[in-house]
């Protein structure tokens, strides 16, 4: 394997100063090093961005972006000879990402705070900080890939399919893209690895970070502790039965079955509904969670043609794409109608999935590779009032 | 090439230390040891003492007990005061190392009086006064800010301290002020000095309270007859011997030291002035340190700022140093009552008294670039170098 060629454009390396997003992780560990091989000048950063002693539910440790991992992104950086810098974003992620996590789930919904930490924080935040600094790049250890042609930039998906992580970053900008750097997406996690063992980084064998960073323990008890609890509330059958008590709608998520200790049931249920006004988590078949279809809302364009499209206002026209629905989702095809800038329904061709309001819904070219945008699954209500207002 | 303009966090040992070191590196003993090895370190530790006294204008009977640093040296002398019924009397914007074991004893019942300093980051003797009782047992008041670097006018707050509270035994946390004015117990008019090291070119890890011979200061490390059984645990003795080898140079070169730090600070604020527009100089209405520049610049983020200075080879600070890696707001700023948004863009710049004039427009254009660069980020238009 040849090391050092992972960057997307050449052009003027060593002009160019980019920031280094460092977790102290093996995958944006393995990104400096790349870039480190390219001659451009390069800035460390790990950014903090909560403070875990003060709000852990817990004594267990994060998952990442703790002391100890950056005390290893400084290692890491001292290996590589660039500078290392601690930088404080407590007060943005808490705005942006902590809130919007704990009010989703208190709505009844379920949300992704990495992709409002990738548009918030790491694409908006990070960038205006760099730019202090006198840097024009931002590179993240994120395995997504970024292809530059006449029309603009692509967000690809990352080599690496287990590994992939475009669907958190459908949020990103044009002009955003073309001063990105993804060095890990042309690489899968086992490349990465054994890059990291040949250069001894000491964040070669480090077990992989799950889930949600800021959080220790349970994210039920985190929402509690940061946001209040929503109290207790019923589980009840579509029809309106009363079949048992639950700790709170904050606890559950549409599509889900485990968990809900409620017993004597011929078939299996399911959460597929939540009521934040009657603080009611509605129970049914898997079959009650099929959609013909559903809205998709705050849509961020991200594919330069579609775009243009949007931008010219072609609305109403439809396309074949696939759509990712949740973060370990393979993707299966749709068909989108665009109804306006913000607004997408989407109805499934062959198979459907189960979705969850509040959560993304990424859309793919038919090759499931390239992202063409993407926006925030709307809850039920949502969809029948666009639907309204769309035949209206 | 680095420029260091972070004095006041620590001033860099020259070279002269090497030698010391290495010497010492060969046959050190105990110093509590009876052997020629112990009587050698014991010997170097005696020196030393004798050196950083002839610094501090020390009298026969004055003590001078080696600690960790200031910071242990703080701790020891308030802890003293544990269990004290009269009042402990301090400031708002000293440094943590005595705000918080004071905020300690207040929490274990002592009646703890913190003073707000002026504006300008400086305490008025009228202020302080006012706090003072017939029981006060305590007074303790930085001799120099170490984050603006307004010099506190302790000669008159101590002969006003000892007509109002006879009982209260006066000290003065001079880390700051020692090695940029004199300090001694005489001429600042205290019972009780604390110093430090690696502010005057010695080593991190050293520090002194130099106090008169009648105060009574009880030991917070216990388990050992060192230090005249007020520092229990056996001496750093090559750091120790530094101390007194940079404080003797010093005894000579303080007045061209001060004298070296003025002409540098003052070219660098003129120059200041002129490039960079609307910039605020802090505590400059009043006596300040030679070397400190505490600059208000609107629009700028200082930890930024830090950062963007550094990639230039320019070392300077967003306040005091800290160790997480996190900076927190400046209290001292706070304290003075500036706000939210002048506390956040500003940055100290404290500088050596050996560096080259030649430098310092290197210092402004950097300074003068990043901040324009932050600027212009701020009113919506993107520069990038």
């Amino acid at each position: 394997m040849t090391v050092g060629d992972a960057t997307v454009n050449n052009k003027a390396d060593s002009q160019r100063s980019i920031v280094v997003a460092m977790s102290g992780g093996v995958d944006s560990s393995v990104a400096a090093y790349l870039l480190s091989k390219t001659g451009s000048q390069l800035v460390g950063v790990s950014m903090q961005v909560w403070d875990y002693k003060k709000n852990s539910c817990d004594n267990s440790r994060a998952t990442c972006c703790s002391p100890a991992d950056f005390n290893d992104a400084r290692r890491v950086a001292a290996n590589l000879n660039i500078p290392y810098y601690v930088v404080d974003f407590e007060a943005t992620f808490e705005q942006e990402v902590i809130n919007r996590f704990v009010e989703t789930y208190q709505l009844g919904m379920t949300p992704n705070p990495c992709i409002d930490c990738n548009s918030k924080v790491k694409f908006r935040e990070l960038r205006e900080r760099a730019l202090s600094f006198g840097c024009s790049h931002v590179a993240t250890g994120h395995y997504a890939r970024i292809r530059e042609s006449a029309e603009g930039f692509h967000l690809l998906r990352g080599v690496d399919r287990e590994k992939d992580q475009s669907y958190f970053l459908y949020t990103c900008k044009q002009e955003e893209l073309g001063r990105t750097l993804f060095p890990v997406g042309n690489y899968t996690k086992s490349e990465i690895r054994e890059i990291a063992r040949e250069v001894g980084l000491v964040t070669a064998d480090k077990p992989e970070s799950q889930d949600i960073c800021f959080v220790a323990g349970s994210v039920q008890d985190f929402v509690t502790k940061i946001g209040g609890g929503r109290g207790k509330g019923d589980f009840v059958t579509r029809d309106g039965k009363k079949v048992g008590e639950h700790e709170g709608i904050h606890r559950f998520t549409v599509g889900q079955r485990k968990g809900l200790n409620i017993g004597g049931l011929a078939e299996p249920l399911y959460v597929v509904d939540l009521n934040p006004m009657t603080n009611e988590v509605i129970l049914g078949s898997r079959e009650d969670l099929k959609r013909e279809s559903f809205s998709v809302i705050d849509m961020h364009w991200i594919n330069p043609g579609l775009r243009e499209r949007v931008d010219r206002g072609e609305f109403g026209c439809e396309q074949d794409v696939f759509v990712q629905v949740r973060s370990r989702h393979q993707g299966v095809r749709a068909r989108m109608k665009v109804v306006d800038r913000d607004t997408c329904v989407f109805s499934w061709i062959d198979e459907w999935a189960a979705i969850s309001p509040g959560q993304a819904a990424v859309v793919y070219d038919l090759n499931n590779e390239e992202v063409l945008a993407g926006g925030r699954i709307a809850k039920s209500r949502e969809t029948v009032v666009s639907k309204e207002a769309s035949s209206h | 090439m680095i420029i260091d303009c972070d004095a006041n966090a620590t001033y860099s040992p020259d070279q002269r230390i090497r030698g010391v070191i290495s010497s010492y590196l060969e046959s050190l003993g105990n110093p509590s040891s009876l052997h020629r090895g112990g009587q050698r370190a014991r010997a170097a530790i005696e020196e030393a003492r004798a050196a950083v006294g002839r610094l501090v204008n020390a009298k026969a009977h004055d003590r001078i007990i080696f600690t960790s640093g200031a910071t242990e040296a703080n701790n020891t002398i308030i802890q003293s005061f544990r269990g004290s019924r009269g009042e402990l009397v301090s400031a708002s914007n000293e440094h943590p190392c005595v705000l918080e074991p004071l905020r300690q004893l207040a929490s274990l019942g002592s009646k703890v009086i913190f003073v707000d300093p002026t504006s300008d980051g400086s305490l008025s003797a009228e202020a302080v006064s006012k706090e003072l009782t017939q029981t006060t047992a305590l007074v303790s008041i930085m001799a120099a800010n170490n984050e603006v670097g307004a010099i506190n006018p302790i000669g008159e707050i101590a002969r006003v301290a000892r007509q109002r509270s006879p009982r209260a035994v006066i000290h003065s946390d001079a880390a700051q002020l020692l090695g940029k004015g004199t300090v001694s117990l005489d001429a600042l008019g205290v019972d009780l000095l604390t110093i430090s090291a690696h502010k005057i070119g010695g080593l991190s890890g050293v520090g002194a309270i130099v106090m008169r011979d009648k105060i009574d200061v009880k030991p917070l490390l216990i388990g050992g007859p060192q230090e005249g059984k007020v520092r229990g645990g056996t001496e750093n003795v090559i750091g120790i011997a530094v101390f007194g080898v940079v404080a003797d140079a010093l005894v000579n070169e303080l007045p061209s030291r001060i004298q070296g730090m003025e002409r540098v600070r003052d070219d660098f604020e003129r120059m200041v002035l002129q490039e960079i527009p609307n910039v605020i100089i802090n505590a400059s209405g009043v006596a300040r340190l030679p070397n400190t520049s505490s600059l208000y610049i609107p629009g700028v983020r200082a930890d930024d700022l830090v950062v963007a200075l550094d990639l230039e080879g320019i070392l300077v600070s967003s306040g005091a140093a800290c160790s997480s890696g996190k900076p927190e707001p400046s209290h001292v700023l706070i304290s003075m009552g500036q706000s939210e948004e002048r506390v956040r863009s500003t940055i100290r710049v404290s500088f050596r008294s050996d560096l080259s004039r030649q430098d310092v427009p290197r210092v402004v254009t950097a300074l003068q670039r990043a901040s324009e660069r932050m600027r212009n980020k701020q009113s919506g238009a993107s520069s990038v170098i």
